[in-house]
């Protein structure tokens, strides 16, 4: 359960940011997380409710895009998914691969809300 | 009140990162391999740690990270090696900014390898960068052959397997060929390594990795 270590550290970086940028409250935060990442969404989101309470951040939603496993071969560029095995290239055996995606854990985006009246 | 949308791309960690990055840079500059051993409560971290002390050349310290207690830090000062405990009060993984901080009550200076022995879990320290050369996911047979794809982001992305308690495999029907064909389709690349701690068997082989490790990131 590392959940709320995710969203303290979401709330670092985000709470500074909407102070500093002017925005009064944030209505979405969309959020990328790869496959392999060992992210569970309903305890990330009930973290996400109670820490985000009396910030900015306050009943925003929290839109979780799951990014699928793709892996790459360094040695003859092969590309495949996660139904297959990981550690070794499907087209010529190499065990020199790279994950291309799917341990993503990013902030992809916000939908922020300025008062208009308010800041003239 | 009018909403729009700001596209930002940052990462979820990226306050944790900039411990890590300097941790890396830190390490890289003094020419000290960090090592962060990963496994379950009892898999045989620390004792694999003391055995490792009993063989090896190199000069080491060790950064012992515990929900409570000190006992693992009081087991490895015991092999007279430079050790600082750091409990999570809960915590079920290390941070960097953690590592940071116990640091600087620990001289680097003329260190080889430094190892971190993180909080005993096979879940969440994967997720965390702790600026190390390479995660090390340690599994007893005890466990069971299953835990490669039952945990398969440690598995995925660590530098060596090394399996713990062989002599037990008579004991605890432990199918050594399924975990080692699983380990393979998860990472090619790991080094596998078989130890029996308490009668030293393979700690040889385990000691060398870590020399092969030290051997590349010096000559680069």
């Amino acid at each position: 359960m590392h959940e709320m270590s995710l969203v303290e550290a979401m709330m670092e970086s985000l709470v500074p940011l909407c102070s500093s940028s002017g925005w009064d409250r944030v209505e979405t935060v969309v959020l990328r997380v790869g496959a392999l990442r060992q992210v569970v969404p309903e305890a990330l989101v009930f973290c996400f409710e109670t820490a985000s309470a009396g910030t900015p951040l306050e009943g925003a939603s929290l839109d979780i895009k799951e990014i699928p496993l793709r892996q790459s071969c360094r040695s003859c560029g092969e590309k495949w998914g996660g139904d297959q095995p990981l550690g070794r290239c499907p087209c010529c055996g190499s065990v020199e691969t790279e994950t291309v995606s799917g341990l993503e854990l990013e902030i992809e985006s916000l939908e922020v809300a300025v008062d208009e009246n308010e800041k003239g | 009140m009018k909403t729009r949308r700001v596209s930002i791309v940052k990462s979820v960690m990226a306050a944790d990162e900039v411990f890590a990055r300097s941790l890396r840079d830190e390490m890289a500059r003094r020419n000290i391999l960090l090592l962060n051993l990963i496994g379950s409560p009892g898999a045989g971290k620390t004792t694999l740690l003391e055995e490792t002390f009993k063989r090896c050349g190199f000069r080491s310290a060790v950064i012992e990270g515990d929900v409570a207690t000190a006992r693992d830090a009081e087991r490895i000062a015991a092999c007279g090696v430079p050790v600082v405990q750091i409990n999570t009060r809960g915590g079920c993984h290390l941070e960097a900014n953690l590592v940071s901080k116990a640091l600087e009550t620990i001289s680097l200076e003329g260190l080889d390898v430094l190892f971190i022995e993180n909080v005993g879990n096979l879940v969440c320290p994967s997720e965390f960068d702790l600026g190390e050369d390479y995660k090390v996911a340690i599994c007893s047979t005890a466990e069971g052959a299953d835990k490669p794809l039952k945990y398969p982001h440690l598995f995925h992305l660590c530098g060596a397997v090394v399996l713990t308690k062989k002599d037990l495999v008579p004991y605890v029907r432990f199918d050594r060929e399924l975990f080692w064909k699983d380990v393979e389709s998860l990472n090619g690349k790991a080094s596998r390594i078989e130890v029996d701690s308490l009668s030293g068997e393979g700690i040889t082989d385990w000691v060398r990795q870590v020399e092969r490790w030290l051997d590349k990131k010096r000559d680069n």
